[in-house]
């Protein structure tokens, strides 16, 4: 592979800290893969009357208080986790870089309104915008949810990437392919966009670590994964009655948050470094 | 160079009455009308759904809407609460505010003073064993979750050691006639757990930035001539050196500012704290949008504010900008 995004991801590889990140990542991805196929079914709920069970052979990370599987309803919200972050971020990154690279490029009043609109855009909180997204629906559908995760997430990357574009449009390369007639959707897309390669990647990576944990955190004020479908953010929101007596109900989806935040996050830090040697 | 700040506080109000028109089009760009949800929730009649559309006006046409929306928000004004019907909004925040810039204030002087210390330090003995470790905690403590660490806090500090209540602002026994000192005490007794909570996870900006800022200013040759002067090391680190490098307080005043005063709706609800936070989770639960569109009015008046603040306050702090 070459081009300046392999140089980016080389130089994250090279430290440690962002190899550890990316080994546990891909241990987390394959668990969520994997996983369900060998584990109890989430929903299955053996001994309602039971009540939460400690842990055991049967259930390794316990059961919670509707005696449904610990282990598996941590694993299979990972996949849940997981994949409204990767879907909420394309949306994001694909939304970004192209509006900001044509805002860039194109310039003039339409180039002045986008940026208005951006700049107004990043003084709501994401999360109050969010929340009032999903307060019309009585119970959001998971996929929806993603899009509308994905959808107020793109602002910053615009900005970041219209920035990259103004820089570039000065240099030769750009110059030498407009004198040589090409469009400017082929400058955009050919020479433009996969200069902006490297800031883009920490930006998505970035990105995962934020929907990860704003959508454990809608889930947990009950306006994001609905239940049954198993989420990180939701098994907290169940654990609350129970914090003392069966500690392990919250503890589980607790800890995968941090883990997984914290793997996306020195990813995201060696990219950052990998791309400007400076901020180290 | 009063030109410049006319200019960037103008650019502020443009950026707030886009933002206004941004908050009503989320409420109208979403299916059906803000009340979908309300319809769900409760078993309500057409006629009483048509009652309630009108009390909100919302049959009328989506130009006056509008009108109506601006109008009110440039007064402060978000209509009647749904949730909380017929308080209305404005008042129901202005009650709240007092709690949440008491918690917010509290979590801004720990993090201005812990968060900036350490990471001046962690920039003065770089590479040491101190700042490896300080920036793996200060990684781990961004990916984690508010909420979470909130319960596990009450569930440690007040359920099993009970050295903290776990909500509330005051204690419910407290006799009538205690004290200001008893009742100071008793606040700052419910005050600890929420704002350890909240600075837990914010205080790691203020380190990464001073770290960043710091050690670009101990590189550069002044620093070296203040040491080679002889001048003990203290004062090359905090007056000469730090005195550079204060450009991240500044872009932290301006970033923190709606933190100071709009409070967090996971830490605040979780505590029970009656700020502005935990109404926002009671208007959640409520379905109740003329209060959230007020609290996210409020909220990104404060985001802008604290942009202009901090640009302001970068003419301050540094001459470089100032002559610019």
């Amino acid at each position: 592979m070459r081009g300046p995004l392999a140089e980016v991801l080389r130089g994250a590889w090279r430290s440690p800290s962002g190899r550890w990140g990316l080994v546990t990542l891909l241990v987390i991805a394959a668990l969520a893969l994997a996983g369900p196929l060998v584990l109890n079914d989430p929903a299955a709920m053996p001994d309602v009357m039971a009540g939460a069970e400690s842990p055991s052979l049967a259930h390794p990370l316990g059961t919670d208080a509707l005696s449904r599987d610990v282990l598996s309803r941590t694993i299979h919200g990972a996949r849940v986790s997981l994949g409204i972050a990767m879907l909420a971020v394309c949306l994001a990154m694909l939304l970004g870089t192209t509006i900001g690279a044509a805002s860039g490029y194109r310039g003039g009043w339409i180039d002045t309104v986008i940026m208005r609109t951006v700049d107004a855009g990043l003084a709501i909180p994401r999360l109050l915008v969010l929340l009032l997204l999903v307060l019309v629906w009585e119970r959001i559908p998971t996929m929806a949810l993603a899009v509308v995760i994905g959808s107020t997430g793109w602002l910053g990357t615009c900005r970041m990437v219209r920035g990259e574009v103004l820089r570039l449009r000065q240099m030769e390369f750009v110059r030498a392919a407009q004198a040589l007639g090409a469009s400017s959707g082929r400058i955009i897309l050919r020479h433009l966009i996969p200069n902006a390669a490297g800031p883009v990647a920490v930006s998505a990576t970035l990105g995962v670590a934020d929907v990860i944990l704003l959508e454990a955190g809608l889930s947990f004020l009950g306006m994001g994964v609905q239940p049954p479908t198993p989420s990180w953010g939701g098994m907290i929101l169940d654990a609350r009655p129970v914090l003392l007596s069966a500690p392990w109900t919250s503890l589980a989806p607790g800890l995968a948050i941090l883990v997984t935040v914290l793997a996306v996050n020195l990813v995201g830090d060696a990219l950052q470094r990998a791309l400007d040697p400076r901020s180290a | 160079m009063s030109r410049w700040i006319l200019r960037r506080l103008l650019q502020g109000v443009i950026t707030l009455a886009v933002v206004m028109v941004l908050l009503f089009l989320l409420m109208r760009l979403t299916p059906g009308d803000p009340l979908g949800g309300i319809a769900g929730d409760r078993l309500m009649s057409p006629e009483e759904m048509q009652l309630l559309r009108a009390r909100y006006g919302l049959d009328q046409p989506i130009l006056q809407q509008f009108m109506t929306f601006a109008r009110g928000a440039v007064q402060g004004d978000f209509g009647t609460s749904i949730h909380r019907y017929p308080d209305r909004v404005g008042p129901l925040i202005r009650d709240r505010l007092p709690a949440s810039i008491l918690l917010g204030g509290t979590v801004l002087l720990l993090n201005f003073t812990i968060g900036i210390g350490l990471g001046v330090l962690q920039a003065v003995h770089r590479g040491s064993r101190f700042d490896r470790w300080l920036t793996r905690i200060s990684l781990a403590a961004w990916a984690l979750p508010s909420f979470w660490l909130g319960l596990v806090l009450i569930a440690v500090f007040s359920l099993t050691l009970g050295l903290f209540p776990a909500g509330q602002m005051q204690d419910p026994l407290l006799p009538a006639d205690a004290g200001p000192l008893t009742r100071l005490v008793d606040l700052l007794h419910h005050l600890a757990l929420p704002a350890l909570t909240l600075s837990a996870v914010s205080l790691a900006a203020g380190m990464r930035f001073q770290r960043t800022a710091m050690l670009e200013v101990l590189r550069l040759d002044f620093v070296r001539a203040a040491r080679a002067r002889g001048l003990p090391e203290r004062r090359v680190i905090w007056v000469h050196a730090w005195r550079n490098a204060l450009s991240p307080v500044v872009t932290l005043l301006g970033l923190w500012l709606p933190m100071l005063v709009a409070g967090s709706i996971y830490v605040e609800s979780i505590f029970n704290w009656p700020g502005l936070g935990s109404l926002a989770a009671e208007a959640i639960s409520g379905r109740d949008y003329p209060l959230l569109l007020g609290t996210a009015m409020l909220t990104s008046v404060l985001v802008v504010a604290g942009g202009v603040i901090a640009d302001l306050g970068y003419l301050l702090v540094d001459p470089r900008v100032r002559d610019s």
